[in-house]
C-alpha cells in the first residue's frame, strides 16, 4: 500500500485535512450531522506550527518497524497491508505507544472507552480503491499519494508572493524574541 | 474566563513564551504575569490557540459570500484557479479588501453619525448635560457649509450645521462638502481617477453592492472604489466625527497627563472608560464632579472617584481633560487582571466579546452604554441624549455600589504612570509652532526636518505588544522626522515616553533644534482614530502653503501593528490622499500578485504614493526616508 507523503513547502495550515479526518471517522461521514449532534470527534492527524507560523501537516508515518507496536505491552497495535492499526478490545489505554513514537506523534484517545484512535490509513476508504481523507482534502498537494518528487523537481516551485508573505510572518514572529530594547523608558 | 486547565498540548507550547516575548512595556508585562498567576485567558492566550492559520483566509483566496461556495483558490498555481461562480484568486482578494475597507470606513462614519445626532438634539435642545463649547469652530466650519453664523443664535446655527452634515451620508448632494478641504491638485487626481467621495453611506453601499457576485470582474477596478469608500470615510464620516466632537466638547489643547496600567488607583473607585464614541464619557466625566456621588464614595471607604480612559475613548478624554489613560485595546483585560476596576464602561468597536467572562474572574461590572453593542453579561445603561447626565450618574453610583466588593488580597497596580503630553489637535500644532506652519515648512524647506509621519492605528497580539509603534518612532525621529500620532499607535509612544518635551532628547539635531523651540515632544498625540482626520487637515494646511497637492510633500503613515479595517481603511484613504503607508502586518492581499502590485507600485501613477508591508521597524524607517527623499527631491528641496 503506497503511503502518504508530506510536502511542507506546500502547506497553507488550512486544517481541511484535520477537518476530512475528523469528519472520516464518524459513524455516518457526514460534516453536518457530526456537528449537530455535539458529539465530539478527534482527528487522528494535526497540522503543527513550525518556525514563525509556518504549518507542517503532521501524522501517523505507519514505520516498519514500528516502536509503538513494539512498545505495546497488550499487543493491540498489529500491522495490516503496510498500516499499524489498532485492536480496540486488547487496547488498554496506557500510552505507551505515545512515548515510544519517534516523532512524538500523540494519538487521540476515544473519549468514552479511553482506547487509542491512531491513525488508521483510511484503510477502509482504500480498500474500496478511495485515497485517504486528509490527502482527498488536501487542496495544495501538501500531502500525496506516493513519493514526493524532491524540492528540486519544477512542480516544487512556491510563487514570489506566497514567499513574500511567508517572509512577513517569519518576522513579526521574530520580533517576539527581539530582547535588546527591554530598557526604554527615557 | 473560563479556569484554563493546565495539561493540554497548547498549554505546554504557551509556556514556551514569556510575557516579555508578548508585550514591551513593564507595566504590562507585570500584569500579564498576573493574568497567568490567576489563570485568566487572555487575547494572546486566543493567539496561541489560534494557530495555524488557515492560509486561504490569510492570502486572502477564500470567498466565503454566496451559496454557490464557500471556494478557495490554489495559491502555489494549481487546480482550483476560479471560485465556482469563475472568480479568480486576483478578484476574490480585491473583493475581501473592498469588503474590509469598507468595514472600516462604516464603522468610523458611523460614529460620526451618532455625534453629529448629539449635536442636532442639542441645538434642538432635546439632550441633557450638552452644550456647545467651541463657538468658534462652530462658525467657522458652518461658514464651510455656507451657513450663516451673524446675528443667530448659537442653537439654529449648529441645528443648521448638523443637518447639513448628516446630508452627507446621503446620495441626493453627490458631493461631500468636507471633501473641498483637500487641496486643488488633490482633488483633481482624484477626479482624474474616478474617485471623488460622493456620499458617506452611498459609498459603502456601493461597496456591499460591488463585493456581490456578478457585479465586475476587475480588481483594479474594485480597489479604486475601496478608495473612494475610504476617502468617504477619512474626508467625511471621521472628519465631522472629529468636528462635531471638537463643536461639543471642545478644541483640544496641549495638556499633561498620565499613562499606563498605574493609573489605576488603590484607595478610589476606579471607572474604566473603554470604546470610541466619547459622547457618554464626557457626561461621566461632568457627573463624576457631583459632590453628592463624592459624598457616596467616601462613606463606602474610597478617597475619591478615579476615572480612566481606554482605547480611543481614552484618548477623546485624555486629549480633551487630561484624563489619564490606562492602555489601548490589548490592555482591557490586563487592566480587570489588575483586581482593581469597579466598572468597566464600554461603548462599541474594539471590545473583547469575552470581556464579561474576563470580568466574571473578578469583581468588576462591565456596563454597557451602547444601543449597537449589546454584550451578554454587561449591565446594560444604554445612552440616549436625552437621558445622557443621568445615565452617567448611574454608571458612576453602580461603581461606588461596587468599590466595597472589591477583594484587596487580589489587587496588584503596577507602580508608576509615565508622564505624557497630548492635545495636539491640527489648530494646536499650528498655535504650537507660533500660529502657523511657517517654521515647520521653514526646517522642511531648510532639511533640518526631513518630513512627517502619521504613526497609527492598533496593536495585534501577533507582534510584541507596542514594539512596532515604538521602535519605528524612535527610529523616525532620530532621523529627523517629525512624528504625529493617532489611536493606540499614541498610546504605545506615551507609555514608552516618547510624548514628552524632554524626549526631543532623542531626536536628530534638527528636529531636536524644532521641538526645543517649539517646546513640543518629537511625538505629538493627535487623538484618537478619527482623529486621523486631523492629521488630514494638517496636510491639506501645509500643501496649501506650499501650493502643491498632498502627493508632494514628503510625509509618510505607518499602521505597524493594526489588527481592524478601520486601519485598513485609514492606510487606505492616506494612500489616496498622496501618503505613503507602511503597513507591519499583512492584509489578505498576498494570494494575488495582480492586487500586490496595484497596491505597493501602480497606485504610484494614480495619487502618487503606495501602500508597503514591512513589519522590521528599522527597514519600514528606510522605507519611509526612502519616500521622503524621493519627494524632496522633486520638490527640489
Amino acid at each position: 500500500m503506497e503511503n502518504i507523503s508530506v510536502r511542507p513547502e506546500f502547506c497553507i495550515g488550512c486544517r481541511h485535512c484535520e477537518f476530512a479526518c475528523a469528519v472520516e471517522h464518524t459513524p455516518d461521514r457526514d460534516l453536518f450531522t457530526a456537528a449537530s449532534a455535539g458529539k465530539i470527534v478527534q482527528p487522528r492527524m494535526h497540522v503543527r506550527t513550525g518556525t514563525g507560523t509556518l504549518t507542517i501537516p503532521d501524522l501517523c508515518r505507519h514505520c516498519t518497524p514500528a516502536p509503538c507496536m513494539e512498545a505495546c505491552p497488550t499487543d493491540a497495535l498489529y500491522r495490516d497491508t503496510g498500516s499499524v492499526l489498532v485492536d480496540e478490545d486488547l487496547c488498554t489505554g496506557c500510552a505507551v505507544c505515545a512515548r515510544a513514537c519517534p516523532f512524538g506523534n500523540v494519538p487521540p484517545f476515544s473519549a468514552d472507552r479511553r482506547v487509542n484512535t491512531k491513525c488508521d490509513n483510511c484503510i477502509e476508504r482504500r480498500r474500496n480503491g478511495m485515497v485517504p481523507a486528509c490527502v482527498e482534502a488536501c487542496k495544495t498537494g501538501a500531502l500525496v499519494l506516493g513519493g514526493a518528487p524532491g524540492p528540486h523537481h519544477a512542480e516544487t516551485t512556491v510563487p514570489a508572493n506566497i514567499r513574500a508573505y511567508r517572509a512577513v510572518l517569519k518576522k513579526i514572529a521574530g520580533f517576539r524574541n527581539e530582547r535588546k530594547d527591554e530598557r526604554y523608558h527615557v | 474566563m473560563k479556569e484554563r486547565t493546565k495539561d493540554t498540548m497548547s498549554d505546554l507550547q504557551r509556556g514556551r513564551e514569556t510575557s516579555g516575548q508578548r508585550v514591551l512595556d513593564g507595566t504590562d508585562r507585570d500584569i500579564l504575569e498576573k493574568a497567568g498567576d490567576d489563570a485568566i485567558e487572555t487575547v494572546w492566550d486566543r493567539f496561541t490557540d489560534q494557530q495555524p492559520r488557515c492560509g486561504f483566509g490569510h492570502l486572502g483566496v477564500c470567498c466565503n459570500r454566496c451559496a454557490m461556495g464557500p471556494c478557495r483558490i490554489e495559491p502555489f498555481g494549481k487546480e482550483p484557479t476560479r471560485g465556482v461562480c469563475g472568480a479568480d484568486a486576483d478578484l476574490i482578494v480585491a473583493r475581501n479588501l473592498l469588503n474590509d475597507i469598507s468595514t472600516g470606513a462604516a464603522a468610523h462614519s458611523d460614529h460620526g453619525r451618532e455625534v453629529l445626532e448629539v449635536l442636532l438634539s442639542t441645538a434642538e435642545g432635546t439632550s441633557q448635560g450638552y452644550r456647545v463649547i467651541d463657538m468658534e469652530k462652530l462658525q467657522a466650519v458652518a461658514a464651510e457649509y455656507g451657513i450663516r453664523s451673524e446675528g443667530r443664535r448659537t442653537a439654529e446655527v449648529a441645528a443648521d450645521l448638523a443637518r447639513a452634515m448628516l446630508e452627507e451620508y446621503g446620495t441626493l448632494k453627490n458631493r461631500i462638502q468636507m471633501a473641498e478641504r483637500a487641496p486643488q491638485k488633490t482633488k483633481e487626481a482624484w477626479t482624474k481617477a474616478g474617485i471623488v467621495p460622493r456620499g458617506v453611506d452611498r459609498e459603502v453601499v456601493e461597496a456591499m453592492h460591488r463585493v456581490h457576485m456578478g457585479v465586475g470582474a476587475d480588481p483594479a477596478d474594485l480597489i479604486l472604489h475601496a478608495m473612494r469608500t475610504a476617502l468617504s470615510d477619512g474626508w467625511g464620516g471621521s472628519m465631522m466625527a472629529t468636528e462635531a466632537s471638537d463643536i461639543l466638547f471642545g478644541t483640544p489643547v496641549p495638556c499633561t497627563a498620565r499613562v499606563n496600567l498605574g493609573t489605576l488607583k488603590k484607595d478610589r473607585v476606579n471607572i474604566v472608560l473603554h470604546g470610541h464614541n466619547p459622547v457618554l464619557s464626557e457626561m461621566i466625566v461632568r457627573a463624576a464632579e457631583e459632590p453628592a456621588l463624592l459624598k457616596r464614595a467616601r462613606e463606602k471607604g474610597a478617597k475619591g472617584i478615579n476615572l480612566v480612559g481606554m482605547c480611543c475613548t481614552g484618548n477623546e478624554l485624555l486629549m480633551r481633560h487630561g484624563i489619564p489613560i490606562a492602555g489601548s485595546i490589548l490592555d482591557q483585560e490586563l487592566a480587570i487582571v489588575t483586581g482593581a476596576v469597579d466598572v468597566m464602561v464600554i461603548g462599541s468597536q474594539c471590545i473583547f466579546p469575552s470581556i464579561t467572562h474576563t470580568a466574571a474572574c473578578y469583581h468588576t461590572k462591565v456596563v454597557t452604554t451602547s444601543e449597537k453593542s449589546r454584550v451578554p453579561g454587561a449591565v446594560p445603561l444604554v445612552f440616549r441624549p436625552d437621558t445622557a447626565l443621568d445615565t452617567a450618574e448611574a454608571v458612576i453610583a453602580l461603581a461606588i455600589e461596587n468599590f466595597p466588593g472589591r477583594n484587596p488580597d487580589r489587587v496588584r497596580i503596577p507602580a508608576k504612570p509615565v508622564r505624557m503630553t497630548a492635545g495636539f489637535s491640527e489648530e494646536a500644532v499650528r498655535e504650537a509652532f507660533g500660529g502657523s506652519y511657517r517654521p515647520l515648512i521653514d526646517a522642511i524647506v531648510a532639511g533640518g526636518v526631513r518630513g512627517i509621519v502619521g504613526i497609527v492605528g492598533c496593536n495585534n497580539p501577533a507582534v510584541r505588544q507596542d514594539y512596532g509603534h515604538v521602535m519605528l518612532a524612535k527610529e523616525l525621529i532620530r532621523r529627523d522626522v517629525l512624528v504625529v500620532e493617532t489611536g493606540c499607535a499614541a498610546v504605545a509612544c506615551g507609555k514608552a515616553g516618547l510624548m514628552v518635551p524632554e524626549a526631543a532628547d532623542l531626536a536628530g539635531e534638527g528636529l531636536k533644534a524644532l521641538c526645543t523651540a517649539a517646546r513640543v515632544p518629537p511625538v505629538l498625540h493627535m487623538g484618537s482614530c478619527v482623529d486621523c482626520s486631523r492629521v488630514l487637515v494638517m496636510a491639506a494646511h501645509l500643501a496649501d502653503e506650499l501650493g502643491t497637492g498632498i502627493g508632494d510633500l514628503p510625509l509618510g503613515g505607518a499602521a505597524p501593528e493594526w489588527y481592524s479595517q478601520k486601519a485598513l481603511s485609514i492606510a487606505t484613504y492616506f494612500v489616496a490622499s498622496g501618503i505613503t503607508t507602511v503597513l507591519g502586518i499583512p492584509p489578505r492581499v498576498y494570494g494575488s500578485r495582480k492586487v500586490l502590485d496595484l497596491l505597493t507600485s501602480r497606485l504610484r501613477e494614480v495619487v502618487n504614493a503606495s501602500l508597503a508591508v514591512e513589519p522590521d521597524p528599522v527597514k519600514a524607517a528606510d522605507f519611509l526616508e526612502e519616500e521622503i527623499e524621493r519627494k524632496r527631491r522633486a520638490l527640489g528641496i
